[in-house]
């Protein structure tokens, strides 16, 4: 599969993309530390050519409001609700691989918000292991 | 409530009172007095009008007497027979002359000219029925002489009685006409006074118990709006130290992710670890597990629950409304919206905050309500409105897009003071409720800040929606938490 993950620290990107990439996907990391990153690199990543099938968001993603002004810290709902508003998301998932708690149970109670998935990154109903259970088990 | 006011509420009061009782008793006592001196002195007047009068009448008749008796004489003595009653005329003549006692003088001469007559009159009746005509003129010259006497002190004294009768009825007349005039006149002082002092009562009494509710007032309102900083102050340390406390909770858990990561990838990347190595990884993801439950417990964020109960809106802002000094306000009240779905403890806190602030800057207008409203994009009604509206300083666009941040204020915001907390408080309540908060504010048309909230059903009885930094904190005691690292070391 084509896999997109976004994440601001660099430890667990390098961890996840590993990982996957040793189960046999195609993964491409994107760095949210810098607050212009994102959105663009999204938009320009999801293509009919090379669609991800799977997008995994951490909980502490920096984007852009519509207007261009970094929004910090925003939940990643948001950057949801701006790809949809593209066209972006007809047939790639989205997952959120987060330690956040009140914002894994936020996506879990609210499946309009476009997330397939929410996993924690701790825990031990979460992790790595289950990241990559999810994602192959789609 | 200060010493001065106690004061004025005891003995001072009383005593001012007592005095204001006692004058007024004493001006309605003076007029009834007064009028009971005058009613007498009209009263003396009166009879003695009336006695100088029966006077004037008995001279009026002692002289019509003297003259019948003096007829009857001539009479007697030109035709030797008596006409008329002469025992009638002296019966008459005794009868006024009684009236008369006391005259001195005159009386006394008038007494013996009488008798001087009356002897002389009989000697002649007698004569009369003796057929001594001879007798008849004796004493004649005496007898006339007498009557012309009688006569002559009879005159004056009547005069004397008549002007004596005409000057007391004048005195009487006299003094009734000024004691009404002097009675009405002081009726109408007692009035004034009366009322004066009453007024002076009153207001006595009533001021300090004016100034007592003007006190009381003050201490009523200033504790509502004291109250009102004071839960948003601790709404936003609540908040901060959630804040506080989801970092920790961050920062706690960042490195045991990667820890659990990299124990995970190895497991991963080398299926082929058995022995001790297998063993060690899969303890490091334990350990790292459980570290993350012992920090989870540790600081454990129970999130937010909305205590959504069916609601009546028109009770709610009634409640909201009294708590707001808005006696010199005039207030518009429109709510549209029988009941809906919502925290009512939370809305009430949030409409508390917008009135409170919408009071601090209005010039006078300000008003509440409650409407539906669809979302835009659909067709049903969908959204309810809480609407806060004043006529104060607008807030312009730049202030506009800051003001729901905690410590922000407007420029006008600054000068009434306050901890910039309000309208933070305000939004996290809207967003708690899955809503949203606005402002308008143009030149004219005034300032008015919205609640937009989605219509829930009744059933919808809890909520788990709270955004990041906003939920209450439900610590663990030493004992529970020294239990849990005891069994996670196990």
């Amino acid at each position: 599969m084509n896999i997109i993950y976004a994440d601001d620290d660099k430890l667990s990107l390098n961890i996840v993309h590993r990982a996957l990439e040793a189960r046999g996907h195609n993964v491409q990391t994107i760095y949210t530390g810098d607050a212009s990153q994102l959105q663009a690199h999204l938009k320009a990543t999801l293509t009919v050519e090379n669609r991800p099938q799977i997008v995994i968001l951490d909980g502490h993603n920096l984007t852009l409001d519509e207007t261009g002004k970094p929004i910090v810290d925003i939940q990643p709902t948001l950057l949801m609700d701006w790809l949809r508003r593209n066209g972006l998301t007809d047939t790639t998932r989205f997952v959120l691989y987060s330690s956040d708690d009140s914002l894994l149970q936020q996506v879990r109670a609210n499946p309009q918000l476009g997330f397939w998935s929410a996993i924690s990154k701790v825990g031990e109903q979460g992790g790595l292991v289950a990241l990559m259970r999810t994602i192959e088990n789609r | 409530m200060n010493k001065n006011l106690t004061n004025n509420l005891t003995s001072p009061l009383i005593v001012k009172i007592v005095a204001a009782g006692a004058i007024l008793i004493l001006l309605v006592a003076s007029v009834a007095i007064l009028a009971i001196i005058n009613i007498s002195n009209i009263k003396d007047s009166n009879s003695a009008a009336d006695a100088a009068q029966n006077r004037a009448l008995a001279a009026t008749g002692l002289f019509r007497d003297v003259l019948n008796e003096r007829d009857f004489y001539r009479d007697l003595v030109a035709n030797g027979k008596p006409s008329g009653d002469f025992d009638s005329y002296k019966s008459s003549f005794d009868s006024d002359i009684a009236v008369l006692e006391g005259e001195g003088k005159s009386v006394l001469q008038i007494y013996s000219l009488e008798s001087q007559i009356s002897d002389t009159v009989w000697n002649a009746m007698a004569a009369t029925q003796t057929g001594n005509a001879a007798a008849l003129s004796n004493n004649a010259a005496e007898t006339e002489a007498a009557f012309t006497a009688l006569l002559n002190i009879i005159g004056p004294l009547y005069q004397q009685e008549v002007d004596a009768a005409q000057t007391a009825h004048q005195k009487a007349l006299d003094e009734s006409d000024g004691a009404a005039t002097f009675m009405l006149i002081w009726t109408i002082f007692v009035s004034v006074a009366v009322a004066g002092v009453g007024a002076f009562v009153v207001n006595k009494v009533l001021g300090p118990l004016r100034e007592l509710n003007a006190h009381l007032s003050q201490l009523l309102w200033g504790q509502t709006e004291h109250l009102t900083d004071r839960l948003n102050l601790m709404q936003n340390e609540i908040s901060n130290y959630n804040e506080t406390l989801t970092a920790v909770r961050h920062d706690l858990k960042s490195p045991l992710s990667s820890i659990k990561g990299l124990a995970e990838l190895s497991l991963i990347l080398h299926p082929e670890l058995d022995g001790d190595l297998n063993e060690n990884l899969n303890n490091i993801i334990k350990v790292s597990d459980s570290s993350v439950g012992l920090i989870s417990n540790l600081l454990a964020r129970r999130e937010t629950h909305l205590e959504l109960a069916e609601t009546d809106l028109n009770e709610l802002v009634d409640k909201v409304v009294q708590l707001v000094d808005l006696r010199y306000f005039t207030v518009q009240r429109k709510v549209e919206v029988a009941r809906a779905v919502v925290d009512p403890t939370l809305m009430e806190h949030a409409l508390l905050n917008l009135i409170s602030n919408a009071r601090k800057f209005s010039a006078g207008g300000l008003g509440v309500g409650v409407q539906q409203m669809r979302k835009p994009g659909t067709v049903d009604v969908n959204e309810i409105e809480f609407w806060v509206w004043n006529d104060g300083a607008i807030i312009n666009g730049e202030e506009k897009d800051e003001i729901f941040k905690p410590g922000v204020q407007t420029s006008e915001g600054k000068k009434v003071g306050g901890h910039g907390l309000g309208l933070a408080i305000v939004k996290n309540i809207a967003e708690l409720h899955h809503g949203r908060v606005s402002v308008d504010s143009h030149y004219k048309k005034g300032t008015t800040f919205r609640i937009t909230l989605p219509v829930r059903q009744a059933e919808q009885n809890e909520e788990k929606a709270a955004p990041v930094g906003t939920a209450s904190l439900t610590a663990l005691t030493e004992q529970e938490a020294a239990k849990l690292l005891a069994s996670s070391q196990n």
